[in-house]
């Protein structure tokens, strides 16, 4: 459709779009199927496909990898393996310790042995698996127990030392532990790359959040130079972090096998594929001893480990269990604590980024030590939660950042009453008094999230504003859309300065070609950087075509664009942010790693079954603090995704991996068949988000707060109120991991019960 | 030889009558409009039926007028389409003139990655279409068991179901799809043309009559007898298995129909679950749940009571409650019929009473007898669209107090679906009291040896045999609620 020039608006009488629910920018093609993903966009004649080999086996050596039948097997054009690949070829996010098809050893179950082009995806598909492995058994290490004995892991543990843990030993102290599975990202759309051939290299198109590294990956293992290789991400179907290392295989196989058969190369991984190859939420186990003042249930210290599950690889581990210490105090003061973070490796995928990035689980083991401190205190641990925030002005977190905008507590204060929380305790108690087979339970919990990359060089953002003659604009930035829109408040914030409407402005697909300066689109602070960056271009472009001397206000954008060719003014410009005030050392892990904190609240009221441990989430009252909003309909989607997400994450979503026989260390659950994410029924009817009122105190792109991942530890509410439900059956320790499945429920009812 | 089953497939869509050679009849139909058609809007998410990003919609005609349906295109096979209209979400609206499920989409800000968008559409203008054409709104209920079969990873469901009900609420308007012109369109099947070949796909034989059936059986006795498909869909896709030719019971007359006779409900082997589940719910709506849990709508739309039965797998939802109402089969080999009840069909894993070229045809259900009381439960990590780690039938026939039969069928504790006869035989003559019940729970919970697996462990499953019927006592006995689901009986 084409856009109507519009007249100039002067800026004092610009409406605002930025802080209208505006649809996604993609709506109206995604609900038509008129949004092209990568498998959408017309093949190229002669285009092959291509799919992965996988081992069956989690750990052995390889003896022999034979490949013949799969070169002879119908439709197959060509064949990669470790000899395609430059010696030794290693990569990764981080360090470069991973590898694209397994060196010498199997080190997971499904890892890729070799890749196989052919004539249809079918063909590649039924080729894959023809090959003879010839491999001796290992010991598979899966539990973190297991990697632990094992001694191996993939990156250096860390240790902190805070305050003086010694002081407070003498006060009444609880332990205790929680094992909380890892989480499949669970994209509609699958992992997919196309390579195209080019004259001097390939271009790609790669379903990522990281164009620039997956272009860096691609050149390493081709040969090439980066001005050789173009990656072009239009949109994801569902990223949550599992599109930035993740994406690295598919493109690079994709386009090894591209140059080597100088035709197009489609690789699109099959959902189980996708399942048994890729990355996810880390494991934790987490192991606790805190040391509390019985009266009030202040929590002094505590000594806590993490035990981290890496899997076979680096990948994001190190900065994930890291971002887990950062987080995990939530919202408290604590003034002593000992920590002991240990990475281990196992064998099973290599874990990796996902929405949260370590946050959820080590606020997620504060929390369930403060459930505990509360029950031993006989205490509301919503007023246990009180006691320990931090204080309103003036609090330092334990790595030593100066919190300067702390809201929590007027927040959980504004949403107790509005979800009238007490009254509601009392009908929940008099309830579980008289009732034996379905209890309820209640919980409210907060959540503060910091926001900024954790190594500070990723937080910067590039942005290309152009003005074309006809009056309408095109936006390229750094950042990538995967549904969270992105796009649309850079549009928002595009338009507002040209003062047009949205429908005049457009985003290109991220490109490589064009901004070198691009961070992986993560860390909730895509907006930060890309809305501010495309704000800095289009005011100076603005300003610029505005003191050209032929403008002239009372004409239409496309008139003055070509006035300002006539005079050979640019009409395009390029803004650059960077992160003010940020950055810690990694070694003393000390400093403002954040430039501010998210925070939120949520209330969730819940049934739960003790002859079977069915559970039912009943309501769900929430408000959380995006600061000023650019689009409150895209930050409540946000806020209500991230929260069922987690919820799945802490309830029906679980991993299981094969313990026995031959093939122990096979992920079993590797398919929505077997793996279940929430569905519709599983979202309560009252279902309610509000948004706090605040402005971010930071001088950000509309005084609005990050969003993408902060209300995911909203989540927690739930599986506190699934511990509070099982807690009134009885009187001793809650003892329930997540998820919290009906079985992991019942086994903690009977443990309650037979342990009276 | 020329079979006559080896009927072309004919079928309407893109505003045309489409003519597919039996030869390749097996193409998916997700495979057929994005490689075959070039139309991309239906996406695969999974390829194996349980995220729904791939649904389509079925239009056929019925006694009652138009019967619309979304259904799994990755694992519906062409030559299901036969006789029907397809819709994908290309044919619902443009751009410039979206359908109201569309409209009420972006208006509730109900695409985020917009990868799912198009099969939440497709499945919920299936079920606002169906409503239209009885002037009625589809409720909160109707649409979310129309999206029972939709994964989405980014909105969290509120603002989809928000489009949901905005739009069934618009219904009755113009707007919407014209129901005469598809009408039209599958009035329009049956003329000549010349039939397309599809690639990669399996042959499909569509018998119409019992004798096509038995000839094609003969001709090809290696051949896999489908219907739905949502089973040998998996085959084909994450097995990667050959199956070089199918024989489609879909179309065999005599395998279709529900009968209410003297007896009972007498039901075609090739009826689908959907169209079962109301004559069921009649005679038994403590089935309602069961049928509401069972696989998800989109499913349910393509699968059959038969093939659930026949596919006889140990964690298959139908067959602890067809073990319980003692249901019988009705199969047939040839022209020779025999009868054998269901409790006798199960002989071991992955085995049943069922000879070379023999299929089953229909499906008996007794008429509900007036003493009988029952319960079934299925118990899962998921309430929808999943597969049980337990499903428990209960069914007593209680006259003055006294049990006089009692069957109680089981899925998910061993090799087969299976009933507990020892306890059945002990509980006979008891009295029905909540004593009794719960002094044979112990007994439950001892009479079979489950497996641990993914889904539950060897102690859970063990345990929720028991608890079944604890739950049950108290459900008929007690004075408290015993169920956590909002909609189901018994719920808070």
């Amino acid at each position: 459709m084409k856009s109507v020039p519009v007249k100039i608006v002067p800026k004092q009488a610009i409406q605002a779009q930025s802080s209208q629910s505006l649809p996604h920018e993609s709506a109206f093609l995604q609900v038509a199927g008129a949004a092209h993903y990568i498998d959408d966009i017309p093949e190229v004649a002669g285009t092959l496909h291509a799919a992965f080999g996988l081992a069956l086996v989690a750990h052995a050596h390889i003896e022999s990898l034979d490949l013949t039948a799969v070169k002879a097997a119908a439709g197959v054009v060509a064949v990669i393996d470790n000899a395609a690949l430059p010696p030794n070829f290693h990569y990764g996010p981080v360090l470069h310790d991973d590898v694209l098809f397994a060196q010498g050893e199997v080190m997971h179950y499904g890892q890729a042995l070799f890749a196989v082009a052919a004539t249809s995806h079918d063909a590649a598909r039924r080729a894959a698996r023809a090959f003879t492995l010839q491999a001796t058994a290992l010991a598979v290490n899966i539990t973190t127990a297991e990697g632990l004995a094992s001694g191996e892991s993939v990156v250096p543990s860390r240790q902190l030392n805070i305050g003086d843990l010694n002081s407070v030993v003498h006060l009444p102290s609880i332990t205790g532990t929680l094992a909380m599975g890892g989480q499949e990202h669970f994209y509609l759309e699958g992992q997919i790359a196309y390579a195209l051939p080019t004259e001097r290299g390939v271009k790609v198109y790669s379903s990522t959040q990281h164009p620039s590294e997956v272009q860096a990956a691609i050149a390493e293992v081709c040969g090439l130079s980066f001005n050789d290789v173009e990656v072009e991400t239009r949109r994801m179907g569902g990223a949550f972090g599992g599109k930035e290392s993740q994406a690295m295989p598919c493109a690079m196989a994709a386009s090894l096998l591209a140059l080597k058969t100088r035709k197009p190369v489609k690789l699109r991984l099959d959902r189980d594929d996708d399942f048994l190859t890729t990355g996810k939420r880390h494991e934790f186990d987490v192991t606790y001893t805190a040391h509390y003042e019985p009266s009030t249930g202040v929590i002094a210290g505590h000594r806590t480990q993490h035990l981290v599950r890496g899997g076979i690889s680096a990948d994001f581990t190190g900065p994930v269990a890291d971002r887990a210490l950062f987080h995990a105090h939530n919202g408290y003061h604590i003034a002593h604590a000992q920590f002991d973070s240990q990475r281990v490796k196992t064998h099973t995928v290599s874990n990796t980024a996902y929405r949260g990035f370590g946050a959820p689980q080590g606020a997620f083991g504060m929390e369930v030590m403060l459930d505990d401190v509360a029950r031993a205190c006989g205490k509301d641990a919503l007023d246990v939660r009180y006691a320990n925030l931090f204080a309103d002005q003036g609090a330092v977190t334990h790595y030593g950042q100066t919190v300067k905008d702390f809201v929590l507590r007027d927040l959980m204060q504004q949403l107790e009453t509005q979800s009238r929380y007490r009254e509601r305790r009392q009908a929940v108690a008099a309830w579980n008094a008289s009732h034996s087979i379905v209890k309820r339970g209640l919980a409210l919990t907060p959540a503060m999230f910091g926001i900024a990359f954790g190594l500070t060089a990723h937080n910067q953002g590039t942005a290309l504003v152009s003005l074309l003659k006809d009056g309408t604009l095109t936006v390229q930035h750094g950042g990538t859309e995967m549904g969270q829109g992105l796009h649309t408040k850079v549009l928002q914030t595009v338009a507002d300065v040209f003062g047009v409407p949205l429908a005049s402005v457009r985003i290109q697909a991220t490109d490589t070609a064009t901004l070198p300066n691009m961070p992986a689109t993560a860390a909730s602070s895509s907006t930060d950087l890309c809305a501010n960056a495309a704000h800095i271009a289009a005011s100076t472009l603005r300003q610029r075509i505005e003191q050209c001397p032929a403008y002239d206000a009372s004409q239409s954008w496309a008139v003055n664009a070509n006035a300002a060719y006539t005079a050979r003014v640019s009409l395009t410009e390029v803004g650059y942010y960077a992160t003010p005030d940020i950055g810690y050392d990694f070694a003393t892990f000390k400093g403002a790693p954040f430039q501010y904190y998210a925070y939120g609240a949520a209330v969730a009221e819940v049934l739960i079954d003790t002859l079977t441990g069915e559970t039912r989430v009943q309501a769900v009252d929430i408000l959380h603090d995006v600061g000023r909003s650019i689009n409150p309909a895209i930050d409540k989607g946000q806020i209500e995704g991230a929260f069922v997400q987690a919820m799945g994450w802490l309830t029906t979503e679980e991993l299981v991996w094969k313990m026995d026989g031959p093939q122990r260390g096979r992920l079993m659950t590797q398919a929505p068949q077997t793996y279940k994410i929430p569905t519709a029924r599983d979202v309560p009817e009252h279902f309610s988000v509000s948004l706090y009122d605040n402005v971010n105190t930071e001088p950000n792109v509309h005084g609005s707060k990050a969003v993408g991942e902060p209300p995911f530890m909203l989540a927690f509410s739930v599986f506190m109120a699934i511990r509070d439900a099982v807690g009134s059956c009885g009187t001793g320790k809650v003892k329930l991991r997540a998820p919290a499945t009906s079985e992991a429920v019942l086994n903690a009812i009977n443990f309650m019960i037979f342990s009276k | 030889m020329t079979l006559a089953a080896s009927h072309p497939i004919q079928f309407w869509h893109q505003n045309a009558v489409q003519t597919i050679h039996a030869d390749s009849a097996g193409r998916s139909v997700l495979n057929y409009l994005r490689r075959d058609c070039g139309l991309t809007g239906t996406k695969e998410g999974c390829a194996e039926g349980d995220c729904g990003a791939c649904c389509v919609m079925t239009v056929a005609q019925s006694d009652n007028g138009l019967v619309f349906e979304s259904v799994n295109a990755c694992i519906h096979p062409v030559a299901n389409l036969q006789g029907k209209a397809l819709l994908s979400v290309e044919d619902l609206g443009t751009l410039q003139a979206p359908h109201p499920v569309q409209a009420a989409m972006v208006n509730a800000h109900a695409s985020q990655c917009g990868f799912c968008t198009p099969g939440f559409v497709v499945s919920m203008a299936a079920c606002t279409e169906q409503a239209r054409c009885t002037h009625a709104s589809a409720n909160r209920d109707q649409i979310l068991d129309a999206i029972s079969g939709n994964l989405c990873r980014c909105t969290g469901y509120k603002p989809i179901i928000e489009a949901g009900l905005n739009a069934a609420s618009a219904a009755n308007d113009s707007a919407g799809l014209d129901h005469a012109a598809i009408a039209a369109g599958i009035a329009a099947i049956g003329t000549v043309a010349d039939a397309r070949h599809l690639p990669e796909a399996p042959t499909v034989l569509m018998p119409r009559t019992i004798s096509e059936l038995n000839q094609a059986l003969s001709a090809h006795p290696q051949a896999t007898l489908t219907a739905g498909l949502t089973d040998v869909g998996l085959w084909l896709n994450k097995q990667l298995r050959t199956i070089p030719v199918m024989i489609s019971t879909t179309q065999v007359a005599e395998l279709q129909g529900i009968h209410h006779t003297a007896f009972g409900v007498d039901i075609g082997a090739a009826v689908t679950l959907t169209q079962i589940a109301p004559h069921l719910s009649a005679g038994y709506p403590e089935l309602n749940e069961w049928l509401e849990r069972f696989a998800s709508l989109p499913i349910r739309n393509a699968a059959t009571l038969g093939g659930n039965v026949v596919g006889g797998s140990p964690i298959g939802d139908s067959m602890p409650v067809l073990l319980a109402l003692d249901v019988q089969l009705l199969l047939q080999r040839g022209e020779v019929q025999r009868t054998v009840a269901l409790n006798d069909f199960y002989l071991g894993y992955q085995k049943k009473d069922l000879q070379d070229g023999e299929f089953l045809r229909r499906i008996m259900i007794l008429k509900r007898s007036a003493q009988l009381k029952l319960a079934v439960y299925k118990i899962s990590k998921r309430f929808e669209d999943d597969i049980s780690a337990v499903c428990a039938a209960l069914a007593f026939h209680v006259e003055n107090g006294i049990i006089t039969k009692a069957r109680l069928g089981f899925g998910g504790v061993a090799a087969t679906p299976i009933r507990a006869h020892g306890v059945e035989t002990a509980l006979q003559g008891k009295p029905f009291t909540q004593a009794t019940l719960d002094a044979a729970a112990p007994m439950l919970e001892a009479a079979f040896t489950p497996l641990s697996d993914h889904r539950a462990s060897a102690d859970y499953r063990r345990l929720m045999c028991g608890n079944a019927l604890r739950r049950a006592a108290a459900q008929w006995f007690g004075d408290e609620p015993t169920r956590v689901f909002a909609h189901v009986e018994g719920a808070v």
